[in-house]
């Protein structure tokens, strides 16, 4: 070796060693500050109410908390590939309807010791038990903790309705008339919002058309019975209004139809709950104060209307590394009285005391028009664990007759195999 | 030979392994299929869907991107003004991520408040709804395609075009050949193994695509973008089939393969394998 080659091989081994100190005064000191504050990681979609939790939720003294927003399916398919993995990569999720998949398959924890323990410090039974039991509840364990309900309803633009002399429609027929007369598409304005992007979106507007037209995913044997006169009626229908809906409608998820809707696009649609606020946003809006909240259309005059209803879920991953009861108190401060008043106009609580405080109801509008809703009959989807996992495939044939790449009749025929398939494959049937 | 084992048979054989395998990630327990899953694959609609808008995309790709960009390269060979200039602009959409230049093709491609429909309004055309459009989602993919990768098909061309020899060329102006009868005589021979090779990497990755049917349409409306790899995805990360999933990556590889060597004997097909 020549003196220069030694000379560099040592300058090497010198560099390498200030690489490995640093490297390891990085750790000792990145451990520390671990040890000190622990990281609590948490994923969900992003509306407005759960930016809210997220802040809130931060503010729990002694913790970091990692928060990922993010859109629904991308949310979906990072917590599926972590939690499949046994991976410890979050501890609190926003599982709401997934719940029953996730919970059938053991990735949630169940929170029956934690609650029984904190009941009284989180005043545990002012929380309205019947979504702690229908909803966030799995074989008669608790495994998520409701912390928001939303339901679909409808939006409408009352300054275009008033200046065309309407009035919100109550039936499909009249849905279908009035967002004919209200699109000016030479001018940007399209009669109706659709929600049609294959997966929850579309899945949303379906669920609530198939209902209405009394149909619905299952029979009370889980007999799928989506290919029926109904799903026909529903499909139909979408496919009719689309012909209003801005020229993408089939692309759109909810951020999309809610964009469109606050930039004066749209006159009228079914949106979440959680998007009403929005609309009289002065920084993102256009239509600040022009917008007015309807229960959805029914099938005909008097019938009922069945759009969704959404609870809001919080769950603690069965694989956390971090202090199981630490991660319930972190979650608890969504419950707080304070809290839930604080952010009761993003969506309805579900804390019975604050549901219940006429201060409340007075002050946003919105819950008065949710309460309707449900009472006109707003429903969940099934509470199958299957239910989920058929959702994209499902709702992609189905999407294809709106395309017009299958017929009606053929896609409800493909989309219910696909459904019954795996129904097959999980043994809800005989062979 | 060793980081080849580990970076490229390792995968390879694990993958080809898993395909017979009933993997679904939720449970841990996997059951050996035998053949189950090509069967499944091979007899699904939507694979064969998936494959025809693969080949449909990868045509009209690779096409627009062939003929233009060898006609960029000859214009840039010519006497173009502020050339260097030039030529670094139309090398910059090669710099940019595939998953960023979907989104910004998303945007533009946006059918409300797009630029491609701002600029279609102006000349008095009303644009399609182009990512929601049954019939123009495949095709603002193939653009937004296009727009990346024409770049790379003109910077090898181009370069092909610099190493043409001075003398054919003398001797083709000698000989009273016009300009075409130079072009198509003289300058393509020169270019063709270029081509070729152009045309075999283009193929193959357009065959992959991947990020711009994820950020631009994530397969829709209903599966008319759904190429063979986004299916795969899904397969893989959103139905967790990972068995199935691995099948199908096998498949692809034999069709691509088999796409490869038809396009090199086709083309080479007199030359018997000159390159």
């Amino acid at each position: 070796m020549t003196r220069r080659a030694s000379r560099f091989s040592g300058r090497r081994c010198v560099l390498l060693l200030i690489v490995l100190v640093a490297a390891h005064v990085s750790l000792v000191w990145r451990g520390a500050a671990w040890a000190a504050d622990p990281t609590v990681h948490y994923i969900s979609h992003r509306f407005p109410m759960l930016e809210f939790w997220v802040k809130k939720m931060a503010e729990y003294p002694g913790i970091k908390l990692e928060a990922e927003l993010i859109p629904f399916d991308q949310a979906l398919e990072k917590m599926q590939i972590h939690l499949s993995q046994r991976a410890p990569t979050y501890d609190i999720m926003a599982t709401d309807a997934f719940l029953p998949t996730f919970a059938e398959r053991g990735w949630l924890m169940p929170l029956d010791p934690l609650i029984a323990k904190l009941r009284q410090a989180v005043e545990w039974d002012d929380i309205d038990p019947i979504l702690v039991r229908d909803v966030c509840s799995y074989k008669g364990k608790v495994y998520g903790v409701p912390n928001l309900a939303i339901s679909m309803f409808f939006f409408y633009r009352k300054d275009l309705f008033d200046a065309a002399g309407l009035k919100p429609p109550t039936t499909m027929d009249e849905w279908i008339a009035m967002a004919r007369a209200l699109t000016k598409a030479d001018k940007k304005q399209y009669g109706t919002a659709m929600t049609l992007k294959a997966g929850d979106g579309f899945q949303n507007d379906f669920t609530y058309f198939l209902r209405t037209y009394g149909g619905d995913w299952y029979d009370k044997d889980w007999k799928v019975t989506i290919d029926s006169e109904a799903g026909v009626k529903a499909l139909t229908t979408m496919k009719e209004l689309m012909k209003y809906a801005p020229p993408n409608a089939l692309a759109f998820h909810n951020d999309e139809s809610t964009v469109a809707m606050q930039q004066g696009l749209t006159a009228m649609g079914l949106l979440w709950q959680s998007r009403a606020l929005a609309m009289d946003n002065a920084q993102v809006s256009q239509v600040v104060g022009k917008v007015s909240f309807a229960v959805p259309p029914a099938a005909t005059k008097g019938g009922k209307s069945h759009a969704r209803l959404a609870v809001g879920c919080y769950s603690i991953s069965a694989f956390t590394k971090n202090d199981p009861e630490l991660v319930f108190q972190v979650i608890a401060r969504t419950l707080s009285k304070a809290n839930m008043r604080e952010s009761a106009g993003l969506a309805t609580p579900t804390r019975l005391s604050v549901t219940r405080d006429p201060e409340v109801m007075q002050k946003f509008r919105f819950i008065k028009a949710a309460a309707d809703n449900v009472q006109a009959g707003a429903r969940l989807i099934p509470g199958n664990p299957e239910f989920s996992e058929a959702m994209l495939q499902t709702t992609q044939t189905l999407q294809k007759s709106l395309t017009g790449e299958l017929t009606i009749p053929e896609a409800l025929r493909r989309a219910q195999k696909v459904m019954h398939d795996l129904m097959t494959e999980k043994g809800y049937y005989k062979k | 030979m060793t980081v080849l084992a580990v970076i490229l048979f390792y995968p390879l054989a694990y993958s080809l392994g898993l395909s017979f395998y009933n993997y679904y990630l939720p449970v841990p327990r996997t059951t050996f299929v035998g053949l189950d899953n090509f069967r499944f694959i091979l007899s699904d609609d939507a694979f064969w869907d998936a494959l025809g808008v693969t080949a449909r995309f990868t045509g009209a790709a690779v096409t627009i991107e062939i003929v233009l960009g060898i006609a960029v390269a000859l214009l840039l060979d010519a006497h173009v003004p502020c050339r260097r200039f030039v030529t670094t602009v139309v090398l910059l959409p090669m710099a940019i991520t595939p998953a960023v230049a979907g989104l910004l093709m998303r945007w533009m491609f946006e059918s409300n408040w797009g630029l491609v429909n701002y600029f279609l309004g102006l000349v008095g055309v009303r644009g399609p709804g182009w990512t929601g459009d049954p019939v123009w989602a495949l095709w603002s993919i193939v653009l937004a395609d296009a727009w990346q990768n024409t770049p790379f098909v003109i910077l090898v061309v181009y370069a092909g075009l610099q190493s043409v020899p001075v003398e054919p060329l003398e001797a083709a102006m000698v000989d009273g050949a016009s300009r075409a009868q130079t072009l198509v005589h003289v300058v393509f021979p020169f270019l063709r193994p270029l081509v070729l090779f152009v045309l075999i990497i283009r193929s193959m990755d357009a065959f992959r695509i991947f990020d711009q049917v994820f950020v631009m349409t994530g397969g829709g409306p209903g599966t008319t973008t759904q190429t063979i790899t986004f299916y795969n995805y899904v397969m893989a990360f959103r139905q967790l089939r990972m068995g199935r999933a691995s099948a199908l990556g096998v498949i692809t590889l034999l069709i691509l393969s088999l796409v490869i060597g038809a396009w090199i004997y086709l083309l080479y097909r007199r030359e018997k394998g000159e390159w």
